[in-house]
């Protein structure tokens, strides 16, 4: 409690002179843009995952509403802190506070009844969505939160098909192993989960599911009060129990509360569209996973090309595993590219894909739909259990002039440990605003959480600058250099892959660092 | 510079010598790559520790035992250094281990991983049977008899 008392302090007395240690580098700019304590208004749907001081899994998904003034005035999250307690913790927000700077970042803190709190620094994508990390130093953990419907805070509204991904770990005899589920259920708008589909990669399990039918469940929102001030309910389904906060009638966050292990992640409504046959799914891609492999953390980031008939082309793939990084092109070292859209699970989404390359072997993925754009994704390699997003990726070229801008963005991953850390995981949130020049061309702010350094572990309002170079049409993976200036100041060399103009996915692909993440063009209000 | 496998030597110098045209030797180093990690190709290695770095600075990521065994080195990855420490699984240079794993594929190259690790009468599964590190364990609730922990 003192260090979170001492945290707090530091930052409310200095946060935009920032107390992280700042080190040689890069000046944080000054704050810009039209972002204020007014864009965070309303009622905001979030979640979570990292890890606690131990090392052991936590998540967390809930709901708050600010005012637009600075003032949080309640709050309502499930918590799962596999290090803590073996059952998860409903925890009831009744004040807190925030501040927006003007170029989106932001900082959120909340008290709770029973005299704890927590903190979170932010970065707003825009006045709707944004980005979190945990710095009060009880975890290292990120997440993101959506601008919520109360008016959608009913049962009715959770009907049709849904998407899901969740990740997280799954219990062992006596420890826990990777754990990631993708899949699509279907709610009857009336408390009935009556089926779906679902593919499960557990690391305690000899081998992935394969396509496997979930089993009806039902879903209910709390009667206490929650379901209509919160969007808070819980649900049942393929021998799993879950709590969810509705962020509208799209969408819900979820997390997993039973004896089997801890997860968490979004399930999305499905589109009316979505690719039911080869020739549906055409076109580039572009995916990022994270999870684990037999040597530990690992990230993977790729697109290619669908041509509609069942062939995969143009692959460009690259790889972060424990610290091993390795790139792929398409060349004659590729084959067997192929994908499949599941016509024998008609109606669900499910589609597969697989490549071999000549000196890394054969990757293998399974996806869900979300939309002809949108899909989940899970790796089925061999000895991996790993899942992600996966986004078609507009036309190139993709050009510095037409993506400059302001982004927000996420990263989280594992720093694989130093002369003065030991490996941990680490995340970062922030804001930089990317001109059109050909170097130089990053400036921003970011603020982070490395629990494995030792002395300090918090760093916030530190400079960010650097280059994105972007290689030929942009298709492919692009360089992505930043210099923190925290201390010690650290350089980060991202593979970044454009999903469009405005969106990238990046893998790091330095030896001390298995991070990756996402970036996205600020709608600035 | 890190310690190589002799398993992964040997496999490296059974490419080099073995006669085939380039485009074989490539088309082989795929099938011959070890995939995932399976149970059935399984072996026990037992060396005595000639040095133990816990705080996993060597790639790939975590707990790494270099062991003499009557074949030459061996460098074993431990999987997570967390868990060992969580469940006070001490290793020291001396120490003679009794290590149940494989060989496999690590980017281009190769690495041999433990799934169970044992030191004098303590042993340590510290691999899933898919070959993923475990992360630690709760102790069992009084409640619900239920597990946890993370990866």
């Amino acid at each position: 409690m003192r260090r979170l008392l001492l945290l707090l302090t530091c930052v409310f007395a200095g946060y935009v002179a920032g107390c992280g240690g700042g080190g040689s580098g890069p000046t944080p700019p000054p704050p810009s843009g039209g972002f204020s304590n007014a864009s965070l208004k309303g009622q905001y749907a979030f979640s979570m995952s990292g890890v606690d001081t131990t090392g052991a899994f936590i998540a967390r998904t809930g709901s708050f509403v600010a005012d637009g003034n600075g003032n949080i005035t309640g709050g309502l999250e499930d918590v799962v802190s596999l290090g803590a307690s073996s059952s998860p913790a409903l925890v009831a927000f009744t004040t807190g506070t925030y501040q927006i700077q003007s170029n989106g970042r932001g900082l959120v803190v909340f008290q709770a009844s029973n005299g704890t709190g927590l903190q979170l620094n932010m970065a707003l994508s825009s006045t709707s969505r944004g980005y979190l990390v945990q710095t009060d130093l009880n975890a290292t953990s990120s997440g993101s939160f959506n601008l919520a419907t109360p008016a959608d805070f009913t049962a009715t509204n959770f009907t049709g098909k849904y998407v899901f991904d969740f990740s997280g770990v799954s219990f062992g005899v006596s420890s826990v192993a990777p754990l990631s589920i993708i899949g699509q259920v279907a709610a009857d708008g009336n408390g009935n989960i009556t089926g779906g589909l679902e593919d499960s990669n557990d690391g305690n399990v000899a081998a992935p599911s394969g396509p496997v039918a979930i089993s009806p469940g039902t879903y209910a929102l709390d009667s206490s009060g929650n379901g209509t001030a919160f969007g808070r309910g819980t649900m049942t389904f393929g021998g799993r129990a879950f709590a969810f906060y509705i962020v509208d009638n799209t969408r819900i966050k979820v997390i997993e509360e039973d004896l089997q292990g801890g997860s968490i992640g979004d399930a999305a409504q499905q589109a009316s569209t979505i690719p039911a046959a080869n020739s549906a799914f055409t076109g580039g891609w572009t995916y990022l996973v994270g999870g684990s492999t037999t040597q530990g953390p690992d990230t993977r980031v790729a697109r290619f090309t669908a041509d509609g008939n069942g062939n995969l082309g143009a692959i460009s793939y690259d790889e972060n595993n424990a610290g091993g990084y390795n790139h792929i092109s398409q060349g004659t070292n590729i084959s067997a590219a192929t994908y499949a859209i599941d016509t024998a699970n008609a109606g669900t989404g499910r589609g597969t894909f697989t490549f071999t390359d000549s000196g890394s072997g054969t990757f293998k993925y399974v996806f869900y739909a979300i939309s002809s754009s949108q899909a989940v994704v899970q790796d089925l390699s061999s000895g991996i259990v790993s899942d992600g997003s996966m986004l078609a990726q507009s036309a190139g070229p993709f050009t510095l002039s037409a993506s400059a801008g302001n982004y927000a963005f996420n990263w989280s991953g594992v720093q694989l440990g130093s002369n003065s850390a030991v490996p941990f995981e680490e995340d970062f949130v922030g804001q930089y605003a990317l001109s059109s020049a050909t170097s130089s061309n990053i400036s921003g702010v970011v603020d982070y959480v490395e629990l494995g350094l030792s002395g300090n572990n918090l760093f916030t309002n530190i400079g960010l600058s650097g280059t994105l170079t972007i290689t030929g049409d942009g298709t492919n993976n692009n360089t992505f250099k930043v210099l923190i200036s925290g201390s010690p100041s650290t350089t980060i060399t991202f593979q970044a892959y454009f999903a469009s103009p405005t969106t990238m996915f990046l893998v790091c692909s330095d030896n001390t660092r298995t991070t990756a993440g996402i970036t996205v063009q600020q709608t600035t209000p | 510079m890190r310690t190589r496998g002799l398993w992964a030597l040997s496999l490296a110098a059974t490419a080099l010598f073995s006669g085939a045209a380039f485009a074989q030797q490539q088309a082989t180093a795929v099938a011959a790559r070890p995939a995932g990690y399976d149970l059935a190709r399984e072996g026990t290695i037992v060396g005595t520790v000639v040095s133990f770095d816990p705080a996993g600075k060597n790639l790939p990521l975590g707990a790494h035992v270099v062991l003499q065994t009557s074949s030459g080195t061996l460098d074993v990855h431990l999987g997570d250094a967390h868990f060992l420490q969580t469940n006070n699984f001490s290793i020291k240079s001396g120490d003679t281990l009794r290590v149940i794993g494989e060989t496999v594929a690590y980017g281009r190259s190769t690495q041999f991983v433990a799934r169970v690790v044992q030191n004098g009468t303590r042993a340590l599964q510290v691999r899933s049977v898919r070959g993923l590190p475990l992360g630690q364990s709760l102790p069992k609730s009084e409640s619900n008899g239920k597990q946890g922990g993370a990866q």
